[in-house]
């Protein structure tokens, strides 16, 4: 995984998008992130279809037309910096309320509305804030990118089976690892406990990556992970 | 929707295969710390008194990451006793019983008032076992979650976990695991610290590969940083990081995670608490307090005590709120920027975000350069750190504009009673707090606020006062950078020592002339 680059501390070095790296790694991370700003659209009182229009024109926006430096980089995390971000561009379009304007040749993501829009559905109601439960989406979008980064590595290798067994005790879930899991993937119990072992490594590694990768230099990943913990508490 | 088995959170079927989220982002907490052996089942009761001859086991207490823990009654000496029984991974460990031998008879050696004392060990089995006192009484965790706690309590707490741990420390041991669920509180009142150096124990055991679940906080929040990131090598004062979480917990009824206030502003609870605990919590250990008798000291010695107050259990002085004259100046300060926001807000009407961006972008451009530019002096690093201190406010002011964009025009009364209540809150608030914590970036944001509108409102507004408030902004801001040495702003001393000085001189020296 190219972590090297695709990170936020480097869009905030070029000071928005105006080397190729910044421009690269900025996209990357919308891309990764935007199920969080559709479902704040939703949130806000857009149906589905606006919700895409704005995620897809407030990305074009940001990418293409150098927005980062104008929307105040000194906000730290881009956690932050891309609700901020969404908001104004919301305003914006609020206000402006002259039409959208889509395509025209203008960049676009190739976001699944479809998938989203069922995943929002499927949400239960809450009576949090849009913002609050913004940061709570996003804490589970980086899981579910860790998880999904992880399960891309070990099915490279040919061992997607033995990650969809292992992923339930990667957070030390209560159903140990009977015996029986071992026999049907032909493995020892001993293997299997070490392979557990490792896959736990493997994820701790990729999750502290891929957080540190939305944090601005000189931020802690153990003060985000326990303030993403803390978005998750029951509401 | 069902709940997490390990930590009892509402899951969503949706999202992570039905993982719990929080205890995936848990196990991501700095290095392996948190992954005990586990994924065991006490034995029952029954079973139990098959292996022991000599002990009538009565009932299960609990169990955490590290064993069982029962009631029981020894026969011979006919005394109550808890009996722990440690998870039979830890048995196949090579080594492991002669480090356990070797570890008991250090504990053994324990003999103190606030500590759970040891009086036996050994094999029945396949188990280890250790034979302790008994506490009759309730877990601090218990304590916790019957009810809010009382401050006076907290501090009786705190300070008997003192005595135990500097009794420990000076015998060499530090305990590894202080948490709510390892202090126990007897009937009486006495506090007892369990489980003394048998964190070291499970640490050093490389049966790492199978996790269950430790317990249902999560033993990591209580952890000195430097115990996470095994790393560095651990002495006493990560036992006083941990206490430091304990005594937080105690007093402000959450953990401190993330940014958290000094518990003053989470309860009503002495603000001269405030700096104990904050110290406690340093990140660095050199920055903690030496000792557990420090600790204490500093407890006691921040408490203003009134009448004869000689019992350590017994409770502190109440809160007492002097009138401390900075702080009356900081809030004639803020009572006045709150109106004069107010009246400029109501004054202003209803002005879109939009002209804003328009005049930034545009006629603004021309006045103050390329913003984006990052040459632009509003990009040099004096800036980012002002940009730092306002954060709040912006965070607010994002709020509040996210609830009324989509509002018609004719908004303002919804302005005016938001920035009433607002302006409460930081009254409030400040009244409570030690008043740098709030009354420079409230008194500082204000000004800001204030000059910016009136800088930005062109014709109407008047350019002159914008910069004369502004002018303010900046000497607030001088003071701030004076005053605010980072470690004392995060301990919340009571205030800057020029404007405090000064005043109480005056006072004195007022008051010798009468007297
Ligand atoms: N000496 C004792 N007397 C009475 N009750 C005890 C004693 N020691 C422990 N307990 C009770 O038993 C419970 C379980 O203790 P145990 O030490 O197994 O788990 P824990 O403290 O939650 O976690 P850990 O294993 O990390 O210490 C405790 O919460 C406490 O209430
Ligand atoms: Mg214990």
């Amino acid at each position: 995984m190219g972590f090297a680059t695709t990170r936020w501390s480097v869009v905030r070095a070029a000071g928005g998008g105006s080397t190729p790296d910044a421009r690269a790694a900025l996209e990357t991370l919308c891309a990764a992130y935007w199920y969080p700003l559709y479902a704040f659209a939703r949130r806000t009182g857009r149906d589905a279809q606006e919700a895409e229009d704005s995620v897809q024109e407030f990305f074009a926006n940001v990418i293409e037309r150098n927005a980062v430096a104008a929307a105040d980089p000194g906000r730290g995390r881009f956690r932050d910096f891309l609700l901020a971000a969404f908001r104004n561009h919301l305003r914006n379009e609020a206000e402006s309320a002259s039409a959208i304007k889509r395509g025209g040749g203008r960049l676009t993501l190739s976001l699944d509305a479809g998938a989203a829009e069922g995943r929002f559905l499927a949400e239960p109601r809450h009576d949090a804030t849009p913002g609050r439960l913004y940061e709570r989406d996003w804490a589970i979008a980086v899981l579910e990118r860790v998880l999904a980064g992880l399960r891309r590595s070990y099915a490279s290798a040919g061992k997607e089976r033995l990650f969809d067994v292992l992923r339930e005790t990667i957070a030390g879930g209560e159903r140990a690892l009977h015996a029986s899991r071992a026999e049907a993937l032909g493995m020892t119990p001993g293997a299997l406990k070490v392979a557990a072992h490792r896959l736990r490594q493997r994820y701790r590694q990729a999750l502290r990556n891929e957080i540190a990768a939305t944090l601005a230099d000189g931020e802690d990943v153990d003060d985000e992970i326990r303030a993403l913990f803390a978005t998750l508490a029951p509401m | 929707m069902s709940g997490c088995p390990r930590c009892g959170a509402p899951l969503e079927a949706t999202a992570l295969h039905g993982l719990c989220p929080r205890c995936l982002l848990e196990a991501g907490l700095g290095a392996d710390a948190a992954t005990p052996p586990g994924g065991w089942r006490p034995p029952e009761v029954e079973s139990l008194n098959a292996l022991f001859e000599d002990l009538d086991v009565v009932r299960l207490l609990g169990h955490g990451g590290m064993g069982a823990v029962y009631e029981a009654r020894q026969r011979k000496l006919d005394r109550r006793v808890a009996l722990k029984v440690l998870p039979p991974e830890l048995g196949e460990e090579p080594g492991f019983p002669e480090r356990l031998e070797r570890e008991a008879r250090t504990l053994a050696k324990l003999s103190h008032g606030n500590i759970v004392g040891i009086h036996d060990f050994g094999r029945a089995g396949a188990l280890h076992y250790v034979v302790m006192e008994f506490v009759d009484g309730k877990s601090l965790r218990q304590l916790l979650a019957d009810a809010r706690m009382e401050p006076g309590r907290a501090v009786g707490i705190a300070l008997q976990i003192c005595d135990g741990l500097h009794y420990a420390h000076e015998q060499g041991v530090i305990h590894r695991d202080i948490k709510p669920e390892n202090i126990l509180v007897d009937s009486g009142g006495r506090v007892r610290i369990a489980d003394f150096g048998l964190a070291k124990l499970i640490e050093e055991t490389k049966t790492s590969a199978l996790t269950g679940p430790h317990d249902v906080m999560g033993t990591a929040h209580y952890m000195a940083p430097e115990q996470l990131d095994r790393s560095s090598a651990i002495d006493r004062r990560a036992d006083l990081y941990s206490l430091g979480v304990v005594f937080y917990e105690m007093l402000a009824g959450q953990l401190p995670i993330g940014r958290f206030p000094p518990p003053s502003h989470r309860a009503r609870t002495h603000t001269h608490l405030d700096a104990v605990v904050l110290a406690l919590l340093e990140h660095d250990p050199e920055r903690r307090p030496p000792t557990a008798l420090a600790v204490r000291n500093a407890i006691e010695g921040s408490a203003p005590r009134r009448g004869p107050a000689t019992a350590a259990s017994r409770a502190p002085a109440p809160p007492v709120q002097r009138a401390d004259p900075a702080r009356r100046v900081c809030l004639l300060v803020l009572v006045a920027g709150c109106l004069g926001f107010a009246a400029m807000f109501l004054a202003w009407g209803s002005v879109s975000w939009k002209t804003l961006e328009e005049w930034k972008y545009g006629k603004g451009r021309d006045f103050f350069g390329d913003r984006s530019s990052p040459e632009h002096p509003f990009n040099s690093p004096f800036f980012e750190s002002h940009r730092r201190m306002e954060r709040p406010f912006r965070v607010a002011f994002d709020a509040w504009h996210s609830h009324v964009f989509d509002m018609p025009n004719g908004f303002v009364g919804i302005v005016a009673a938001a920035l009433a209540l607002l302006a409460g809150i930081s009254l409030a608030s400040t009244w409570r707090a030690p008043w740098r914590a709030y009354g420079i970036p409230s008194a500082y944001g204000l000004l800001h606020t204030l000059a910016f509108l009136c800088l930005l409102s062109g014709n109407g507004g008047s350019p002159a006062i914008g910069s004369l408030l502004s002018l303010g902004t900046f000497v607030v801001m001088g003071v701030a950078a004076l005053q605010m040495r980072p470690a004392a702003a995060r301990r919340g001393d009571p205030g800057p020592a020029i404007l405090r000085s000064r005043l109480v001189r005056r006072r004195k020296a007022r008051r010798q002339v009468n007297g």
